[in-house]
């Protein structure tokens, strides 16, 4: 169950980081982000981030599942901070 | 103050994380372990005998069986149960002479177990805010200033962070300073939620020693009795009448907690007043996966009466709270995964305080090499980071070395351990200071790596519990702490081995060749502090 | 003398004590004054009247010392505590339950 939260989690820090211009240009070098996708990926990031909060507190109750939520949102977070820092090329889509 | 609001703040921030940063450091290092404190306390104690499906009715029978006939002139005692995380069966008592007692007993057959004496897992979570060789309330004053210090760097921390959001994920390795700084912001920010939650319940916790003997005064005046009576009714500890009854069995009473909440949770069993005619026996469980407070059963021990039930009447809106924020703070209701978690979160508290403090250094010693001179504070700082950061790491690997080398019946040995971890510390705050700075840092980290990677090597020297055992039986508390300790010296060796890098490459100065680099030479010119 | 004022009162100095003892006082006063304003006016019982109170104390000090490092000079932070103090003293005076002294 809680596969499902750190996948939504990851996935939406990922979309997150990829709407904003700076990490955009580190992940696809000679490409400009455009707003339009900008707009798109965020909105999808915020789903998937909600999504997760929402299977956490389902599956929890409020005070735990915000726990598991917050707990989540940091590795996830953190994972992708390290990911667009070292290792770029893995989030390139052609 | 200084200039605007933002400046001020900024003024605020480093010295409130300056000056109990290294303190900090340790209530966040000490704090997080505590998450895994009673899987520390197994892998301290691998003589214990586990619990393994023994009945916790059967178990409160034999420690009720152990009290009578071992125990004379008890007045109170208690039994915790190998229930949940908890691995050991333990009884302690108090007798009418006020002398105390505990044993560990085997949970099968209840005959006292010989386990190593050490203050084990718990006794480092407790020195998260009671410190050690300090009397309790200096500690607690101590522990509080520093987390109101926390709570004020962290609201200043954010005022100052201009663009929080878009920086969330911004990480800029090999940049110097930078890189130092987006770290810091990263170890802040991510868990924020966290931080706040942490400091801000830790306070409340402390409060008995801060603010909450006016504000009580305030409402109740010298009568603080009735305050704590109206909070938690306290049914359970009544005065004893003097005259004397015999207590009644204690498998009638279990029959009926048997029946209200089922006995597998029951985590504590209290007899109070024992032989005398107001006796209470009261059963506490704590439920996994909930923030409420612990729920206890109060029974009457002479008639086996159910006298009150935790449960029966809602709390208030102001005690839910309470109630919530220390349970958010303890973490004691997260299972393993979340606990991880919650470790990961205090790991990265503990990061977050000691990039504070090696940034300062870091945009100081760059003043001062362009200046050409350097302040003694700088220098003093400089040292107390390395032997704070790495050196308390090395002291802890020193505490589980002791454990297992220190022979087994050796007297004070819980002391004596203890004063393994301090005595190290102290000779890893001294060491920097006859070194350069960055050779320090180099040296501990490898000092750091053979501690925890070798640690299982001393395990599988000393015990039978150890990697390759544990791995086949699927006992996964001593594993998982040789395996974690693995991780921690290939962390350290990985780090070194990056410094070492670094200086050949020519980027790192690490021999004194920069006249300001170490203590105990003289500096060109000391500017006065 | 005089140097020895310049080292030792400077605004810096004035402001920690303001905002370090200073702040701890009145951080305490609001706080009474609040579990009073609580329980008097509310059908909130004493215990948790104070219960708030203790729960708000750490913001209401954090904000104070906050206020004190950005004041505009060191002349608007203590007579701004000054002030608070003496209004919550007065508040509390007339909210005080009876048989407290």
């Amino acid at each position: 169950m809680m596969a499902v939260g750190f996948t939504l989690s990851f996935l939406g820090c990922v979309l997150l980081s990829l709407s904003m211009k700076r990490h955009y240009a580190q992940v696809n070098k000679h490409r400009r982000l455009s707003k339009r996708i900008s707009i798109v990926f965020r909105v999808l990031a915020y789903l998937c981030l909600f999504a997760c909060g929402a299977v956490c507190i389902q599956r929890y109750g409020v005070g735990v599942g915000l726990v598991w939520w917050w707990g989540l949102l940091t590795l996830t977070a953190l994972l992708q901070t390290l990911l667009v820092a070292y290792w770029p090329q893995w989030l390139r889509v052609p | 103050m200084n200039g605007t609001f933002r400046q001020s703040m900024n003024w605020l921030h480093t010295w409130s994380g300056l000056l109990v940063g290294s303190l900090l450091y340790f209530m966040f290092v000490t704090g997080s372990l505590g998450y895994f404190d009673t899987e520390i306390d197994r892998w301290m104690q691998p003589e214990v005998v586990l619990a393994d499906g023994a009945e916790v009715s059967n178990m409160v029978l034999l420690a009720e069986q152990y009290i009578t006939q071992q125990v004379a002139n008890v007045e109170s005692w208690r039994v915790a149960l190998p229930v949940g995380r908890e691995p050991l069966l333990t009884v302690s008592w108090r007798d009418t002479q006020g002398v105390s007692g505990e044993t560990i007993l085997n949970p099968h057959t209840g005959l006292p177990v010989a386990v190593r004496k050490t203050g084990g897992g718990q006794l480092l979570y407790m020195m998260h805010w009671q410190l050690h060789y300090l009397p309790n309330q200096v500690a607690r004053w101590l522990t509080s200033i520093a987390a109101m210090f926390m709570l004020i760097a962290l609201i200043t921390g954010i005022v100052v962070h201009k663009k929080i959001f878009k920086d969330i994920f911004t990480f800029r390795p090999n940049k110097k300073q930078r890189s130092w700084l987006d770290v810091h912001n990263i170890f802040s920010v991510l868990p924020l939620p966290f931080h706040l939650m942490i400091t801000y319940s830790g306070l409340l916790f402390l409060a008995g020693s801060t603010m909450m003997p006016a504000i009580i005064t305030g409402s109740y005046g010298t009568d603080w009795q009735s305050y704590f009576d109206e909070r938690s009714t306290r049914f359970a500890i009544v005065e004893p009448a003097g005259k004397s009854a015999a207590p009644l069995p204690l498998v009638t009473v279990i029959n009926d907690v048997e029946q209200r909440w089922g006995i597998e949770n029951v985590g504590r069993v209290i007899v109070r007043n024992n032989g005398d005619r107001n006796a209470r026996v009261s059963f506490s469980r704590f439920l996994s996966d909930d923030l409420k407070a612990r729920e206890t059963l109060t029974y009457d021990g002479i008639s086996g009466e159910l006298l009150h039930d935790s449960t029966a009447k809602k709390p208030s809106l102001a005690t839910q709270t309470s109630t919530v924020l220390l349970a958010l703070h303890e973490g004691l209701f997260a299972s393993w995964p979340l606990r991880w978690l919650y470790f990961l979160s205090g790991i990265l508290g503990a990061g977050m305080i000691a990039t504070g403090l090696i940034l300062w250094a870091v945009k100081r010693r760059a003043k001062a090499e362009r200046l050409g001179k350097a302040h003694r504070g700088l220098v003093f700082v400089e040292g107390l980071n390395a032997g704070t950061v790495i050196g308390l790491p090395i002291a802890i690997a020193v505490y589980f070395w002791a454990n297992r080398l220190l022979a087994i019946n050796v007297a004070d040995r819980e002391e004596k351990e203890v004063a393994a971890l301090f005595i190290a510390w102290a000779i890893t705050l001294i060491y920097p200071m006859f070194r350069p700075v960055k050779g320090a840092w180099r040296e501990l980290l490898w000092l750091a790596a053979a501690a925890y990677g070798l640690l299982p090597i001393v395990n599988a020297l000393t015990t039978e519990h150890h990697l390759a055992n544990s791995l086949a039986q699927g006992d996964w508390v001593m594993a998982g702490f040789d395996l974690t300790a693995l991780a921690f010296g290939a962390t350290a060796l990985r780090a070194a081995c990056y410094l070492r890098a670094r200086e050949s490459r020519g980027l790192v100065k690490s021999s004194g060749k920069s006249k300001v680099e170490t203590l105990v030479a003289v500096p060109i010119k000391a500017t006065a502090p | 003398m005089r140097f020895f004022s310049e080292r030792f009162f400077n605004p810096v100095s004035s402001r920690i004590a303001a905002g370090v003892v200073g702040g701890f006082l009145l951080a305490n006063l609001l706080s009474i004054l609040l579990s009073y304003v609580v329980y008097s006016l509310s059908p909130v019982a004493k215990v948790d009247g104070v219960n708030v109170g203790i729960l708000s104390s750490f913001l209401i000090y954090a904000v104070i010392i906050i206020w004190v490092f950005s004041a505009r000079s060191v002349r608007q932070v203590w007579l701004g505590l000054l002030t608070a103090a003496s209004l919550s003293a007065v508040g509390i005076t007339l909210l005080m339950p009876e048989n407290l002294l």
